[in-house]
């Protein structure tokens, strides 16, 4: 850590230098500035425990992973068992991501709403409740998202801008529901979002079926309307030939207003209060059942948002009417745990499971099943609940060793209390 | 000499904290010994060890002068120990004699026979004067009795050695002088008697000698005729401490809260738990409600602090001329009340959040603390590391130290800052020195005078009829959700208040209403 912690600074001082002898000296000195802040921070949070835990779960899920396909490992034309095949197939699943400028924004395309997901799972996780329902809030967002953006005649970005709306204040509405129902009747969310996600689940199968909407040739929810697909800003130039939109932008900054508003703000300030102890924040008299009412709220909106970048792209997903929860809101729980519910963290965590997803994709080449990834993610979700137990662990037996050296202080002083 | 219980050099450690720390304690045959200490003294893991509930990493135990091993209460029982917990360890749903049997049944023609131990302690309780109700369900029967029953419990095992554990803390003044007489009773028997406390008045009452502990460590041993309260309250804290507070004459002003006819049902809408109620607090006094624990103080204080609605029609709350017996929290807050509640970790703090985020709990959203939603939180942090330095409040990371990891005390202060220091013209009071050591509540009982000499007005809570005599200017005794009477406590005695506690006595209802 220190020789990187060495090699930034030094790094960020030659390019501060380099900006001072321009003539430009002050914007200089404040470019230095600032940029040796920002690698103080990033080192900071580089080198925070929760990080290294989460390093080191992900290549544990990776080695458990490559166990498994050492197993099943096989030579593609023969059908032998070929555990050089494993090695091959674990390179894929690392690099199969990156390997091109084109698979790379797919995985940041993909990325997006599952970014989100993991937002909602983790938003209401971090004001005291279980969102179980992401499944449901994203089903019904995203069929709301749709029937805005086959049945709505609008010029282009409006048209754009309300499909998204619809899907958000869907999954609100999905969300508002087990809220109301905890706020007022103290029934247990987890109970009531299960049973939200299957009435979604049939919600959306009628509703998907509707000739209003229905295309038989795709067997699946019209997808074409051109005026509300996510723009592109351009971005599929950087990433050529990949189906990269803005959504992974919107999804970046929706986890950036996230954070602020868990960190910074009043609502957030009583959103957790009311996560940490009920009856504590009743007592400093805020509202609880509104406040439950309000997290459950947002977290199913950003479940429905997550919906509308999901449906919404020029190659989307298909939306097709089948009676089977869609797995994302539980791939929203996995990302969400990896990231220890932290806003920013989510991104990263995001990203990462979309991008061993890709790898997968790539790896199936090799005839390794496209699964393993599950197990990979469960692993590093395991890897995760362990390391911060042994964390708090560490961190026990050294509060007690202090403890122990602090009374042996106070015995050698205590003649006075 | 002969000693009846022996407990020679124990020591017990919980990981890195020593709870007993080369402790002796030596009680002779037909004595009552104390053993004095603040909380986490030490005094519980002595006698859990004792009792068999622990058992000791070194040191012996030697009863009767002989040396014994006990591994679990079964042994104790053997040896003749008998204890009351401070929190009674009975059956609810069990008549008095199911309970007092139970584990020592007799069974005759394999059922149990319930006639044998009848007459047993029939004669037991007429020969101590311990009257109970063999026949009734212990959940029907007053906190007296169980304890009656607890005692009973021992003495039909035969113990010959009694424990005690803060057997007066739910005892009204009569209970506890019928209790004493009891126990010196046992002692005069020869049985030999353990009595766990930290009021020092009691022990000067019944004890012969006294043990003094003090964070694990044993201080010593005296002979309580000749020591002084001043003496062993000395060796318990290890500082001299004052026991009255230093108060001058309250000059009460206009009327801050008052409430009318305060009525409240329990949940089954089946039993009132406040009854009537009607009082005035006034600017620049102190008001105390005293009461045994579980008479109506806790429901009281939630009805005036908004944290249970009120469903009556008639009542009424008014503080400052406004009616908030509707309101919600946050408006009765605005409205100029303080609010110490009674559990502090439960309710007076987020004990995730850090001290600062609590110093701002109930004011976050004040224009000083927030602007257009967003949270200020240098203001915050100036002004909690104001009010640290001012209440002297002691935790490892100052401002930004977890609630949970500051010490009871501690936590007590940081709320009494919070509460005291926000704008506000009545502070109510709960329990304010619950669970606290004698130089805490010397401190909590200063702040309270100040508040008082600010000329805001105050009402306390409080279970120790001590605290009531010591810092009040009028006080308000309830029994069963009513209040029985009100008093100056200039021209009262500890004595008339428990008369009114146990409701053995009430002032005329018509007086009152002249008052009020």
């Amino acid at each position: 850590m220190k020789k990187i912690s060495a090699f930034c600074k030094r790094t960020l001082t030659a390019v501060g230098n380099w900006f001072k002898s321009l003539t430009f000296k002050k914007i200089g000195n404040g470019l230095l500035k600032a940029f040796k802040y920002v690698g103080r921070k990033i080192l900071k949070i580089l080198n925070q425990p929760v990080i290294l835990n989460s390093f080191m779960a992900i290549l544990a899920g990776l080695l458990v992973g490559f166990i498994v396909m050492l197993a099943v490992s096989k030579d593609t034309m023969t059908g032998q068992w070929d555990p050089a095949n494993a090695w091959a197939g674990l390179m894929k699943v690392i690099t199969g991501g990156a390997q091109t400028l084109q698979s790379l924004g797919n995985v940041f395309f993909k990325a997006a709403p599952l970014i989100l997901v993991g937002l909602s799972v983790g938003f209401a996780f971090k004001t005291g409740l279980f969102n179980i329902g992401g499944s449901g809030q994203f089903m019904v967002g995203g069929i709301a998202s749709l029937y805005v953006a086959n049945l709505v005649v609008m010029p282009a970005p409006w048209h754009f801008i309300l499909a998204v709306l619809a899907g958000i204040v869907a999954g609100a509405i999905w969300g508002f529901i087990p809220g109301l129902l905890k706020a007022f009747f103290n029934v247990n969310e987890v109970i009531t979002t299960i049973m939200m996600n299957y009435i979604a689940m049939y919600l959306t199968y009628m509703l998907a079926y509707s000739p209003l909407v229905y295309d038989n040739l795709l067997t699946s929810v019209n997808v074409v309307f051109p005026t509300a697909h996510i723009p592109k800003w351009g971005l599929d130039t950087l990433f050529p030939r990949s189906n990269i939109d803005i959504s992974i932008l919107i999804a970046i900054f929706t986890a950036v207003v996230i954070w602020f508003i868990l960190r910074k703000t009043t609502l957030g300030y009583e959103l957790k209060a009311v996560g940490h102890s009920t009856e504590g924040s009743r007592y400093a008299g805020i509202n609880y059942r509104k406040s439950v009412i309000l997290s459950m709220m947002i977290a199913g909106a950003l479940a429905g948002l997550a919906a509308a970048m999901n449906y919404l792209p020029l190659r989307p997903d298909y939306f097709r009417p089948i009676t089977k929860i869609n797995a994302i809101g539980f791939d929203g729980i996995s990302i969400a745990l990896i990231a220890q519910s932290n806003p920013l963290g989510i991104i990263f965590s995001g990203i990462l499971i979309s991008y061993i997803k890709q790898g997968a994709l790539t790896m199936q080449i090799l005839g390794f099943d496209k699964q393993i990834t599950n197990i990979v993610i469960s692993v590093i979700i395991y890897m995760i609940a362990i390391s911060s137990f042994i964390g708090t662990m560490f961190k026990r037996r050294r509060e007690k060793a202090k403890l122990k050296k602090l009374l042996m202080e106070k015995e050698a002083t205590s003649d006075v209390l | 000499m002969e000693y009846a219980i022996e407990m020679l050099n124990i020591t017990k450690t919980f990981g890195p904290l020593v709870a007993n720390d080369d402790i002796t304690l030596q009680v002779k045959k037909g004595e009552i010994h104390a053993i004095l200490g603040e909380n986490g003294a030490g005094k519980s893991t002595l006698m859990s060890i004792l009792f068999g509930l622990y058992k000791a990493d070194a040191g012996h135990i030697r009863i009767n002068g002989q040396d014994v091993e006990i591994n679990d209460p079964n042994d104790a029982n053997d040896l003749k120990i008998g204890m009351v917990h401070q929190h009674f360890k009975l059956v609810e749903v069990f008549t008095v004699l199911q309970n007092i049997i139970l584990g020592k049944e007799t069974i005759k023609h394999g059922f149990i026979d319930l006639d044998t131990p009848r007459k047993k302690i029939k004669e037991l309780s007429e020969r101590y004067g311990l009257v109970i109700e063999p026949n009734e369900l212990i959940k029907d029967i007053s906190v007296g009795m169980q304890q009656r029953v607890e005692i009973l419990k021992m003495l039909y095992r035969d113990a010959d050695i009694l424990i005690f554990d803060e057997p007066t803390a739910v005892l009204t003044p009569q209970e506890i002088q019928g209790l004493f007489k009891v126990i010196k009773d046992f002692a005069k028997e020869g049985k030999s008697i353990i009595l766990i406390t930290h009021k020092l008045n009691e022990i000067k009452e019944v004890a012969d000698r006294c043990t003094v502990l003090r964070k694990g460590k044993y201080i010593g041993t005296v002979e309580v005729k000749t020591a002084s309260v001043e003496e062993l309250a000395k060796m318990m804290v290890g500082r001299e401490v004052s026991f009255t507070v230093q108060k001058g004459e309250a000059n009460p002003e206009e009327v801050v809260l008052s409430v009318r006819n305060l009525n409240q049902m329990n949940k089954d809408r089946t039993k009132p738990l406040l009854k009537d109620i009607s009082f005035d607090v006034r600017a620049g006094e102190i008001v105390c409600i005293a009461g045994i624990e579980g008479n109506g103080q806790t429901e009281l204080v939630r009805a005036i602090s908004g944290l249970t609605a009120i469903d009556n029609d008639e009542s009424e709350i008014i503080l400052n001329q406004k009616n908030i017996t509707r309101s919600s929290i946050r408006n009765r807050f605005d409205t100029g009340m303080s609010h110490i509640p009674e559990d502090r970790q439960k309710h007076g703090l987020i004990m995730d959040y850090n001290m600062a985020e609590n110093m701002v709990s109930n004011q976050f959203y004040k224009p000083e603390f927030q602007k257009f939603g967003m949270l200020k939180f240098d203001k915050i942090y100036d002004y909690t590391n104001e009010l640290i330095e001012k209440y002297d409040v002691r935790s490892s990371l100052g401002a930004k130290s977890l609630a949970r990891s500051m010490s009871g005390g501690n936590q007590q202060k940081a709320i009494i800052a919070r509460e005291t220091s926000r704008p506000h013209n009545f502070l109510i009071a709960s329990q304010p020195t619950r669970g606290l050591d004698v130089g805490a509540i010397e401190y909590v009982h200063k702040k309270l005078v100040d508040e008082r000499d600010k000329g805001n007005a105050i009402l306390v809570i409080s279970l120790e009829l001590d605290e009531v005599m010591n810092i009040s200017d009028r006080i308000l005794v309830m029994h069963s959700g009513e209040i029985y009477a009100e008093l100056d406590p200039k021209e009262t005695t500890v004595e008339e208040i428990g008369l009114y506690m146990s409701g053995s006595k009430r002032q005329n209802a018509e007086v009152k209403h002249e008052e009020n």
